[in-house]
């Protein structure tokens, strides 16, 4: 017997073979009862997915919100505040000698604040601020070289922070010297938290 | 089918096209009508769960017979299990109770003398007419596999189909070409 005969064979056995139509509706009634199940679950399953979705749309929408919000609306961070020509209140030029800052605090040294007035009373330091946002309040507290305490008041007037010594600063040696501190609070920054700089000087 | 369809569509189509080509095929490999219709049953259902997943890598009909493939090994596995609850001794009771259609029965007769996997090539191959790679595909073999394996098969069926005298004769005899692969 060759192999096409054996195929042969089977075929003519298996051609008489089918799905009895009985039989075969049947299983297509079990089956479409099965796909009616499947497609209310997948009715189900899809409009979860939509919810879901729309869900998740809504998050990322209100978080890209809340960072736009964040990035544009917050005020610009307060750039580095410098104080380039202090002078004193009768115009005489004050040099700092030492002044560094880091951002959160500042530190600087006036010498001779003034070579010809043996005493100061009133100190005008130019400011240069942050392109936004000005500060709120300028808080002075002055000790003199013998360590007792002066009282100074301090204000933002014209570009200037001035402050003003209850009493003349006697500059009478070479270690004669005033400590100001001065606190610049900046308003507006994140959480509405003060931004706050400090700059002690010293004059002698 | 170019353009996916749904679900439904898609098991509704294929059932009209190959259902009694599953069930033939069922009949070959499994010997039982009644277990035969659970595998038709079982498959169409098992597409319309699994058509979504469906990529198009393959042609339809190869995929369903990869799916009629497993529902066949999963009857397998009931068939040893119903064995081992029923005898414990590895005979099965029921063995034949649905063979009551006489051309299966006698498809039966002829391929029960061959092992599974001679019959599910047989079946695939030379009832179902599918390529070699398609039968590769859907057993999850090698094309190398189908041919050596249908040659094998084809061998053993011939000694089955052959009458007596013949048998002898024949292995006595020529060697015989191989089915065409």
């Amino acid at each position: 017997m060759e192999s096409k005969d054996v195929q042969e064979r089977l075929t003519s056995m298996t051609s008489n073979i089918s799905l009895p139509t009985d039989r075969k509706a049947a299983i297509w009634n079990n089956i479409q009862k099965e796909i009616a199940v499947y497609e209310r679950q997948n009715s189900k399953r899809r409009q979860k997915t939509i919810w879901y979705r729309s869900l998740a749309f809504t998050a990322a929408a209100a978080c890209v919100a809340a960072i736009m919000v964040a990035v544009y609306d917050r005020p610009d961070t307060p750039t580095t505040p410098h104080f380039p020509s202090p002078t004193t209140a009768q115009g005489k030029p004050a040099t700092i000698m030492m002044f560094q800052g880091q951002s959160s605090s500042w530190q600087g040294r006036l010498s001779e604040v003034s070579q010809d007035a043996k005493e100061v009373d009133t100190l005008d330091l130019n400011y240069i601020g942050p392109s936004i946002g000005t500060p709120l309040t300028v808080d002075c507290v002055t000790s003199s070289a013998d360590g007792s305490q002066m009282t100074a008041t301090g204000q933002l007037k014209d570009g200037k922070v001035r402050i003003q010594f209850s009493q003349p600063v006697q500059s009478s040696g070479m270690y004669d010297q005033a400590h100001v501190l001065v606190t610049l609070k900046w308003g507006g920054h994140k959480d509405d938290m003060p931004l706050v700089f400090n700059a002690a000087y010293q004059t002698k | 089918m170019t353009e996916k369809l749904s679900a439904a569509e898609a098991v509704e189509q294929l059932f009209q096209l190959y259902a009694d080509d599953v069930y033939r095929y069922a009949v070959s490999v499994l010997g039982k009508p009644a277990e035969a219709e659970d595998v038709v049953q079982e498959a169409f259902i098992r597409v319309l769960k699994s058509w979504d997943g469906f990529r198009n890598e393959s042609s339809a009909k190869t995929w369903l017979w990869t799916i009629v493939r497993n529902c066949i090994q999963d009857q397998h596995r009931k068939r040893y299990r119903r064995k081992e609850f029923l005898t414990g001794e590895g005979v099965l009771l029921d063995a034949a109770a649905h063979a009551t259609d006489e051309s299966v029965m006698e498809l039966e007769d002829t391929l029960s003398q061959l092992s599974d996997s001679y019959r599910q090539v047989v079946s695939l191959r030379l009832i179902q007419d599918m390529s070699t790679e398609d039968t590769a595909k859907v057993l999850g073999w090698t094309t190398a596999k189908v041919r050596t394996t249908l040659h094998r098969a084809v061998h053993a069926l011939r000694n089955v189909m052959q009458p007596e005298g013949a048998v002898a004769g024949a292995r006595a005899g020529k060697e015989r070409e191989p089915y065409g692969v």
